[in-house]
């Protein structure tokens, strides 16, 4: 691969995981993904879940472009190979997806605490420099680093969107984990 | 236990074929052992449902000499190598457990192992509950018990009960052998082992490690929908498992050139072909691969045709090809209710209403390539989570979604330079198997989400392969992939709990109720799903006193409602009146109406509508009220409750037991009516009918909805005074106290 091209697919690997950033910051939250427990009508979800497509797949196709622009210009074979890797830390973000809406109406939550957010950030800075400093020192950039990019940032848009579901869940299932411990030890 | 009994032998007989056909790995072996068990099972309910002989004996005679037989070509075939075929089954599980020693592939293990847990758990004690279970998928099960054949039942109140049944004889399978419909629910919970077991095998065929084809079966365990729909009696997980083991079959016989896995995959394809008709879409994906193995190992003409007819067209045919025949032969049309035909041309017309919804919906797939960005409401809202219709998780949808879909079009791109590779043959049938989901009525988009089961088998695999060029390309990026997929996974795992939802069909977990109760001889499991969804929960009190008091009495039950399959009872001791049975007698024991839609009296009669509920309400001398509530009435035949007392006793202390308060109350009653009749509402009237029916209560009480109150009144006065409760500070004088807030009094002639 030549270095054009090792720059060109570094760039929209790191893109795609930037897309998804700017995503995961932009997205309305205090909308409702889901019916979960809340008696949120069908028309009113399906209208949450394609704007947050929508708006996932322009964030996801300018940062493609924009990490391919970037990424011709780029020389530095450490860095270009590196780089990507780093990034995965980046859909840490989906966490963001703890402050969303979770079935009560109107729609409240949706904003992430500012201390949440810095925390976020140091989380991905520190995540991202573990990850890459232990990756090998290669100065090619694997075919593969792109799917998974792609792979990663869909799965931390689904994550993101469920998790306010999941959350609301979180009783029950303890809940239920009780009921199932105790019938399984024959307590009363 | 007669069921695991059985179906352990039959899973011995056919992993000991399985060696003797040396056919290579555990899980492939696997895959093999449980395609031919779930077959032979199938296979035996089938022949005797078709012949009225479905009797627990002749099921027990039939599977053991089946499964005997096999067992005795196999040990035949295997000579003395029974030893050297367990010692590699050891060492191959060893290998395996190896494997688990991957951290991420022990953490998917453990909460694997306690979610199903909690899985087994809801299927042994909740009864089946899940809105089609009780109407379409267990009734015709429920009824094959009872008349020892198959019958189609009124295509009036459900046309899919002309469906082929291969994956609900597996309930069958389990109820008849237990006399009892607890485990009717938990055969998808064994296919669901089938489905991983796939995944695996598949994944291996496709190149994957152990550790990722493992860590991909685990993944594919822990998605809501398989957690969930194995406790549910529908049939999409074992058709997924059949699927897979059809794929596996398929592949692995176009690789290598292996008979067990051609024969594995013809009696997959027949469990599939006899569960659903739209199944038979991807299955046609199937039969080129099959050739392409042909085309590759086999020698003329002659061997190749010999080798498809026995080893899968033979197989395949004979699992599914009853259910098409019935249909022909009984309704003029083997895919009843659907329409058969291509344009005009129409070879078999529907039997559904042509102005209804679903037949003049186009498929989903149009309606996506019109609108994509739908494709987001399906995938974000993860449709159907925390139900039996979806909830895939997050991996699903961005990893193995877009895996499955990108090994797809490389295969097509480098088609001419590779040829059919595993990879290649796998992709396509990733695709292949998106085709029922599609295809599916764009009206139902939101309930069939199910279908895509079938591509999750395969593209779990093929996700387990890609982990592994991760892990050679990009160690470092391959291990946070595989953390955010395992952390993913289990967080994606809480629906489990799931249950309050107005939308979708939810399947009932909770276990609380389980903990709370006490064993009794006055409830059933009935009383665990109140709270169910879809019009369930109020039909769990009435299920509870129709099966206690069956135990005493089986009965005979006019019923009506969309859910037949609640009507029998927890050990099948009940039967329905009005589906026609030729042994029926000539009045039912009870009647039961379920008031669940709007228009006349907002009840769906089937079958024999000779009882209305009017006329019932209006022959108090034939038919006594004894549970009436604001949506169901149930009136049993005076004759039988007057004449056992039995009965009438375990009546009395059913309904003390589910309304102590009204009870107690009525226990207050002073002073207590010899003679007449009590005409009353709400639970009171409950309370008071368990005093008459105890013999605490000399006049007879008759529960009332409101709205019949008057008519009711009118009607007993042949039998003496007739009382009225009401509270306390009417005009009138009153002849008897209830507590501080009610009073009897008796209405003026």
């Amino acid at each position: 691969m030549t270095p054009r091209a090792n720059g060109v697919w570094s760039g929209v690997a790191c893109g795609i995981a930037a897309g998804f950033v700017a995503w995961a910051l932009l997205v309305r939250l205090d909308v409702p993904f889901h019916y979960g427990t809340s008696d949120a009508q069908s028309d009113t979800v399906r209208l949450a879940c394609i704007a947050a497509g929508r708006l996932w797949l322009v964030c996801t196709f300018v940062g493609i472009v924009a990490g391919a622009a970037l990424g011709l210009g780029v020389r530095a074979g450490g860095l270009v190979a590196r780089a990507p890797i780093a990034m995965i830390a980046t859909y840490l973000f989906a966490l963001r997806g703890v402050w969303g809406y979770h079935g009560a109406l109107p729609g409240g939550g949706g904003s992430m605490p500012a201390a949440a957010a810095v925390v976020l950030v140091l989380l991905a800075l520190a995540g991202g420099s573990a990850i890459a400093r232990r990756a090998p020192r290669e100065a090619t950039v694997r075919a593969t680093i792109v799917p998974l990019h792609l792979c990663l940032s869909m799965i931390a848009l689904h994550f993101t969107v469920q998790l306010p579901y999941y959350r609301a869940l979180v009783a029950s299932f303890i809940a239920g984990l009780g009921d199932l411990v105790a019938i399984v030890l024959r307590t009363p | 236990m007669l069921t695991l009994a059985l179906t352990g032998v039959w899973l011995a007989a056919s992993l000991v074929l399985a060696h003797a056909l040396t056919l290579d790995g555990l899980a492939a072996r696997g895959v093999f052992a449980g395609t031919l068990a779930t077959s032979g099972i199938v296979a035996c309910v089938l022949v005797l449902g078709a012949t009225a002989q479905l009797t627990r004996p002749a099921l027990v005679t039939v599977s053991l000499v089946s499964s005997g037989a096999i067992l005795a070509v196999a040990l035949r075939r295997l000579g003395g190598r029974v030893g050297a075929a367990l010692a590699l089954d050891f060492a191959a599980v060893r290998r395996g457990t190896r494997a688990f020693r991957d951290p991420a592939v022990g953490v998917v293990a453990v909460a694997a192992a306690a979610l199903w847990l909690w899985a087994l758990a809801a299927i042994a004690w909740l009864p089946p509950r899940s809105v089609d279970d009780l109407s379409h998928h267990l009734s015709p099960v429920f009824e094959a018990i009872a008349r020892r054949r198959f019958v189609i039942l009124p295509l009036d109140l459900k046309p899919w009960f002309a469906y082929p049944l291969n994956g609900d004889l597996l309930a069958l399978w389990t109820s008849l052998l237990e006399r009892d419909i607890a485990w009717a629910d938990g055969a998808q919970a064994a296919t669901a082992v089938l489905a991983a077991l796939a995944v695996t095998a598949l994944a291996r065929e496709l190149g994957a490690s152990h550790r990722s084809a493992l860590l991909a079966a685990g993944l594919f365990l822990v998605m809501p929908i398989t957690l969930k729909q194995g406790t549910s009696a529908y049939t999409d997980v074992t058709a997924a498992a059949a699927w897979g083991a059809a794929a596996w079959g398929a592949v692995r016989w176009a690789r290598a050139g292996t008979c067990a896995a051609l024969l594995a995959c013809g009696l997959a394809t027949g469990l599939v072909a006899g569960m659903r008709y739209h199944f038979l879409f991807p299955l046609l994906a199937i039969v080129p691969v099959v050739l392409l193995g042909l085309v590759r190992h086999t020698r003329g003409a002659r061997a190749g045709a010999a080798h498809f007819l026995l080893a899968f067209a033979l197989p395949a045919t004979a699992l599914a090809g009853y259910w098409y025949v019935r249909n022909l032969l009984a309704l003029g049309n083997p895919f009843f209710p659907f329409r058969l035909g291509v344009g005009a041309l129409t070879l078999f017309p529907s039997g559904l209403p042509l102005e209804g919804a679903i037949a003049q919906s186009p498929p989903f797939v149009r309606v996506l390539l019109q609108y994509p960005l739908l494709g987001f409401a399906v995938s974000l809202r993860d449709l159907g989570v925390g139900g039996v219709d979806g909830g895939f998780g997050a991996v699903f949808w961005g990893a193995v979604v877009p895996i499955g879909a990108l090994a797809a079009a490389r295969a097509a791109w480098r088609a001419r330079a590779d040829g059919a590779t595993p990879t290649a043959v796998a992709a396509a049938l990733f695709g292949a198997a998106c085709l029922p989901y599609v295809m599916a009525p764009a009206v139902m988009f939101e309930v069939q989400g199910r279908y895509l089961l079938w591509p999750a088998v395969i593209g779990f695999a093929v996700l387990a392969a890609a982990l592994d060029v991760l892990r050679r390309d990009a160690p470092r990026a391959a291990a946070a992939a595989t953390v955010a997929m395992v952390i993913t996974a289990l967080v994606g795992a809480m629906p489990i709990a799931a249950a309050d939802d107005p939308h979708a069909r939810k399947q009932l977990m909770r276990l609380a109720p389980v903990r709370a109760a006490r064993e009794d001889d006055v409830a059933s499991p009935w009383r665990f799903v109140t709270t169910a969804a879809y019009g369930v929960g109020p039909l769990a009190t009435t299920w509870d006193l129709l099966d206690v008091a069956g135990r005493v009495r089986p009965l005979w039950i006019y019923a009506t409602g969309s859910y037949p399959a609640g009507f029998y009872g927890t050990h099948l001791e009940n039967r329905i009146w009005n589906l026609g049975a030729p042994e029926r007698p000539p009045h039912p024991d009870a009647l039961v109406y379920v008031a669940e839609r709007p228009g006349d009296d907002g009840i769906l009669y089937y079958g024999d509508a000779g009882f209305r509920r009017d006329d019932a309400v209006g022959q108090l001398d034939l038919f006594d009220p004894v549970l009436v509530t604001a949506t169901v009435s149930v009136f049993f035949r005076r004759e039988v409750v007057s004449q056992d007392e039995a009965l009438r006793a375990r009546i009395a202390r059913w309904l003390g037991a589910a309304y102590p308060d009204a009870v107690a109350l009525a226990e207050t009653l002073a002073p207590r009516p010899t003679r007449g009749t009590i005409v009353a509402s709400g639970p009171l009237a409950l309370g008071l009918k368990a005093l008459e029916l105890r013999g605490a209560l000399g006049a007879r009480v008759v529960p009332a909805q409101p709205g019949d109150a008057a008519r009711l009144v009118t009607l007993a006065r042949d039998g003496g005074p007739v009382l009225v409760a009401g509270r306390t500070g009417q005009p009138a004088q009153p002849v008897a106290t209830l507590g501080g807030e009610f009073r009897l009094y008796e209405v003026a002639p």
